[in-house]
C-alpha cells in the first residue's frame, strides 16, 4: 500500500456549459492507480467514467468544457498546471490511449505506416527509417499476420479486431507508463474480444504498462482489472479489490449492477433484478447522493448530502452512508437469491442491518 | 418440451444478395450469402435465442422469416401455410400475426410521430379499429408495457432509450400476434434498463402466451431469455439446443470457443476459466469457404471439413450439431478444455456419450 501512486486524481470537477445548465460529467473524483496495476472502471453511459480520464490527457474542449476544481498528479506532477506544449509530450509518450471505436479512430486517409512513425519520430526522436523498423516490430507484437507487407496498407483494408491491433500497437509505441483504455472492445465481436483481451495481458506483463481499462462490462474487469471503481452520475461510488467488490459489494448501487445482469453461467430461472428508474439529470445540481431516487437504502440524509468514503479493509472505499450496513449485509456473488430479497424486504419495510453482526450467509 | 408444437417451420431457407456491375448490361457478378441454408421449428410458447457474430446472418434470418426480405429460396410454414409462397394482400393480413421488435430504438420510430400514431398505427393498417377504440386500445397498450398513458401526445424524442425501447414493444403487441422477432432489443441499452426491458419481454410472453425469436449477440442475455438457442455462423446453423445442454455440452467446436468467450462478472470463476480464443477473423460471406464455413478457424479440422458441409444431426435427444466431429469423435484427441466451472468435466462426459 506504501507504493507510490502514478495517477493520483485528488477531487476532480470537469463541468460543461450547456443551454439546460452546467452539466457536472465529473462531480468530485478521487481515485489512484498504483504502479504496474490495471484499474477497471465501471459505470453506465453517462457516469463520466470517460470523461475523468479524457481530463487526464487534457482532451477536454475548452470551452463549453472547463475543469471546476481539483488535481491529477502523474508521478507527483500535476497535469492541470502544465502548459499545453508540455502536455504535449506526455501525451502519446509517456501516457497513451486507446479508444472505443476503431473504425474511426484511425485517419482513413493515412496509411498505417504514417500513423505509427509518426509518434516515434515526434516523440522519441528517432529517423523514419529506425521508427519503420520499430513499429513492424510492434506490430508483430500485436499479432498482425504479415506486418511488413500490410504495413503500407490503409486503415479499411484492415477488419474491425485488426485495427484495434493497430490501435494497441499505436498506443504502446513509446512504450508509455499508463495506458487508458477506453471500452477497448465494445465494438468489437466475443471471439475478438477474447482475442484482444489475451493479448493486453500478454502485452501487460511484458512491458509492465499500468492500466486504466474503462468499460461497461461487469464481466471483462473481472477478468482483467486489480482493482475497480464503479461510478455513477459523476460521482465514485465504490472503489475495492476485485475479488472483494463482486463478493462483498457495500454499495446499493454495485449491489444493484451486479444483479441485474444476465451471467451465462446461471440458467434460464434466476430472474434479473432491474434498477428501477433511470441515472438522474446531471444539469441540475445535486446536493445530496445521485443514486438515492433509485435506492431501496436512501433516507433523508442521503438526498441532503453526499457522504464522506467509508474504509474497509484493503483499500476499499465505499461514498454511502449506509455503507457499514450494506457491508454487513453481505450481498455479493456468493448470496443466495432469497437472502438478497430478505435484506431487500428488510430494507423497504424501514429496518436496518446490524453492524456488529457480520452476517454470514 | 417435447410435446410443444412447432408455430414455424423454416426449411432450406436461403438468403442471398446479388452484387451486379455493368453500366448497360447488368450482370451478377457474385453473391453475398447472408444466410445459406436453415431448417429448424420454433415451437409454441417458446423463446428461440439466435446467436452469433456480426455478419454471420442472424437479422437476415430473423428479417427472412417476417417476409420483410423475399428469400431466395426455402420454406417458412405457418398455420400450415408457406409465407414465402403467397400473395401480397394475404401476406398483409397474416402480418398481424407477426410482428418485430427493432434494435434501435432511436432509428426505429418516426420521430414526427406522436406515440399514440406510432403505437396505433398497426390497429389503423389492419382496420381493427378507429377514434375512441383506437385511443382506449393505445392507452392500455402504453399501460402494459410501463408507459404513462397521459404521455400518448408526445414525441419520441422526449423519452429515455428504454422508454423508446416500451414503445417499439407496445407497436409490436398492437394487433395481438402470436409471433415476434425481437431483433437485438436491448442492445442499444444501458445495463441497469437492459434487466427491465428483458423482464418485460418475460412478463409479456407468460401473458399473452407469445413465441419469441430473439436475436442477439450478447450470449449471457440469450441465455438467460431462451429455452433453446441456436448458434450461427456465416449464414449457418451449427448447434441448436436447450440452454442448459448449450452451456453444459457445447459441442461444436465453434460453439465451445464461443462460450468461453464470454466474460463472466465473478473474479473466482474468471481466474480458473480456459478461454479458446479462436484464431484469425469470420471470412467474407461473399465467397465463404468451402465444405464446413468454419474449418478454415476450427482447431480439429481435416481434409473432409474442407469438401464435404456438415448437416444438422442429433447428438442427443433434441440437441442439434453440424459438425463432422460427430461422425469420428476419436479426433478431437486432447480436447482444448471448455470454460464454465463445470464444463470441464461436462465435455469428458459428452465424449462418453458419444
Amino acid at each position: 500500500m506504501s507504493e507510490e501512486k502514478l495517477l493520483d486524481i485528488k477531487g476532480l470537477k470537469t463541468y460543461f456549459k450547456t443551454d439546460e445548465g452546467v452539466v457536472r460529467a465529473v462531480d468530485g473524483v478521487s481515485y489512484g492507480l498504483k504502479k504496474g496495476e490495471c484499474l477497471g472502471i465501471v459505470g453506465e453511459s453517462g457516469s463520466g467514467k470517460s470523461i475523468t480520464q479524457i481530463t487526464v490527457l487534457g482532451l477536454i474542449p475548452q470551452p463549453p468544457g472547463f475543469i471546476a476544481g481539483g488535481e491529477i498528479l502523474f508521478k507527483g506532477q500535476d497535469l492541470l498546471k502544465l502548459k499545453k506544449k508540455e502536455m504535449r509530450k506526455i501525451r502519446g509518450n509517456r501516457i497513451s490511449m486507446i479508444w472505443q471505436d476503431p473504425m474511426t479512430s484511425l485517419n482513413p486517409f493515412l496509411r498505417i505506416s504514417k500513423q505509427l512513425t509518426e509518434p516515434l519520430m515526434t516523440h522519441q526522436g528517432m529517423s523514419k527509417e529506425e521508427a519503420r523498423e520499430e513499429a513492424i516490430k510492434m506490430l508483430e507484437k500485436v499479432g498482425i499476420p504479415g506486418p511488413r507487407e500490410r504495413f503500407d496498407q490503409y486503415p479499411h483494408q484492415f477488419s474491425g479486431g485488426m485495427r484495434q491491433r493497430v490501435m494497441i500497437a499505436m498506443a504502446l509505441l513509446c512504450r508509455p507508463e499508463l495506458l487508458i483504455a477506453d471500452e477497448p472492445t465494445t465494438a468489437l465481436d466475443v471471439t475478438i474480444q477474447a482475442q484482444i483481451l489475451e493479448l493486453m495481458k500478454g502485452l501487460r506483463e511484458d512491458f509492465g504498462t499500468s492500466v486504466i481499462l474503462i468499460t461497461h462490462d461487469l464481466g471483462v474487469v473481472a477478468g482483467m482489472a486489480d482493482r475497480i471503481i464503479v461510478m455513477y452520475a459523476g460521482r465514485v461510488m465504490e472503489e475495492a479489490p476485485s475479488q472483494e467488490l463482486f463478493h462483498r459489494p457495500s454499495h446499493p448501487y454495485t449491489v444493484g449492477l451486479l444483479r441485474s445482469v444476465p451471467r451465462l453461467d446461471k440458467g434460464k430461472h434466476s430472474r434479473l433484478i432491474p434498477i428501477e428508474g433511470r441515472p438522474p439529470n446531471v444539469a441540475k445540481p445535486i446536493p445530496g447522493c445521485p443514486f438515492a431516487d433509485r435506492c431501496h437504502w436512501a433516507q433523508d440524509k442521503c438526498r441532503e448530502a453526499f457522504p464522506e468514503p467509508v474504509e474497509f479493509a484493503d483499500g476499499h472505499r465505499v461514498y454511502c452512508w449506509r455503507a457499514k450496513e450494506v457491508h454487513a449485509a453481505n450481498l455479493g456473488t456468493h448470496a443466495t437469491p432469497e437472502h438478497m430479497d430478505a435484506v431487500e424486504a428488510k430494507i423497504k419495510a424501514g429496518g436496518s442491518i446490524d453492524v456488529s453482526d457480520d452476517a454470514t450467509v | 418440451m417435447s410435446e410443444a408444437k412447432p408455430l414455424l417451420q423454416i426449411k432450406g431457407l436461403k438468403m442471398h444478395f446479388p452484387i451486379y456491375k455493368g453500366a448497360f448490361v447488368r450482370r451478377e457478378v457474385a453473391r453475398v450469402k447472408a444466410v445459406d441454408g436453415l431448417t429448424f421449428d420454433v415451437l409454441e410458447g417458446e423463446t428461440l435465442g439466435l446467436v452469433g457474430e456480426s455478419g454471420c446472418g442472424k437479422s437476415t434470418t430473423g428479417r427472412a422469416i417476417l417476409q420483410l426480405y423475399t428469400p431466395t429460396e426455402g420454406e417458412v410454414i405457418f398455420r400450415g401455410e408457406d409465407l414465402c409462397k403467397l400473395d401480397k394482400a394475404t401476406l398483409h393480413s397474416r402480418r398481424k400475426d407477426l410482428q418485430m421488435i427493432f434494435q434501435d430504438p432511436y432509428a426505429s420510430l418516426n420521430p414526427r410521430m406522436t406515440v399514440g400514431d406510432i403505437i396505433g398505427e398497426p390497429l389503423k393498417v389492419h382496420k381493427m379499429a378507429t377514434g375512441n377504440a383506437l385511443l382506449s386500445r393505445v392507452q392500455e397498450l402504453m399501460e402494459i408495457v410501463g408507459l404513462d398513458p397521459r404521455f400518448v401526445r408526445r414525441y419520441p424524442h422526449e423519452f429515455s432509450g428504454g422508454q423508446r425501447q416500451r414503445i417499439g414493444i407496445a407497436r409490436a403487441l398492437t394487433c395481438n400476434p402470436k409471433f415476434i422477432v425481437c431483433d437485438e432489443p436491448i442492445s442499444a441499452l444501458d445495463v441497469s434498463i437492459q434487466a427491465q426491458i428483458m423482464n418485460l419481454l418475460e412478463d409479456l410472453q407468460r401473458e399473452f402466451g407469445l413465441t419469441y425469436l430473439f436475436i442477439a449477440h450478447d450470449l449471457a442475455a440469450v441465455r438467460h431469455i431462451s429455452d433453446r438457442i441456436a448458434v450461427m455462423y456465416l449464414g449457418n446453423m451449427v448447434e441448436l439446443a436447450t440452454g442448459e445442454a448449450m452451456y453444459d455440452r457445447p459441442t461444436h467446436p465453434y460453439t465451445r470457443a464461443l462460450i468461453s468467450a464470454v466474460p463472466i462478472p465473478d473474479p473466482e470463476i474468471e481466474a480458473t476459466r480456459e478461454r479458446i480464443v479462436l484464431e484469425g477473423d469470420v471470412p467474407s460471406p461473399l465467397n465463404p469457404p468451402s465444405g464446413c464455413v468454419f474449418h478454415t478457424r476450427c482447431p480439429f479440422a481435416w481434409d473432409r471439413c474442407k469438401k464435404e458441409c456438415p448437416q444438422l444431426k442429433e447428438s442427443e435427444p433434441g440437441h442439434f450439431v453440424a459438425c463432422h466431429l460427430l461422425d469420428e469423435p476419436g479426433r478431437e484427441g486432447a480436447l482444448p478444455p471448455v470454460d464454465g466451472n463445470t464444463t470441464k468435466q461436462a465435455v469428458s462426459a459428452s465424449v462418453d456419450e458419444e
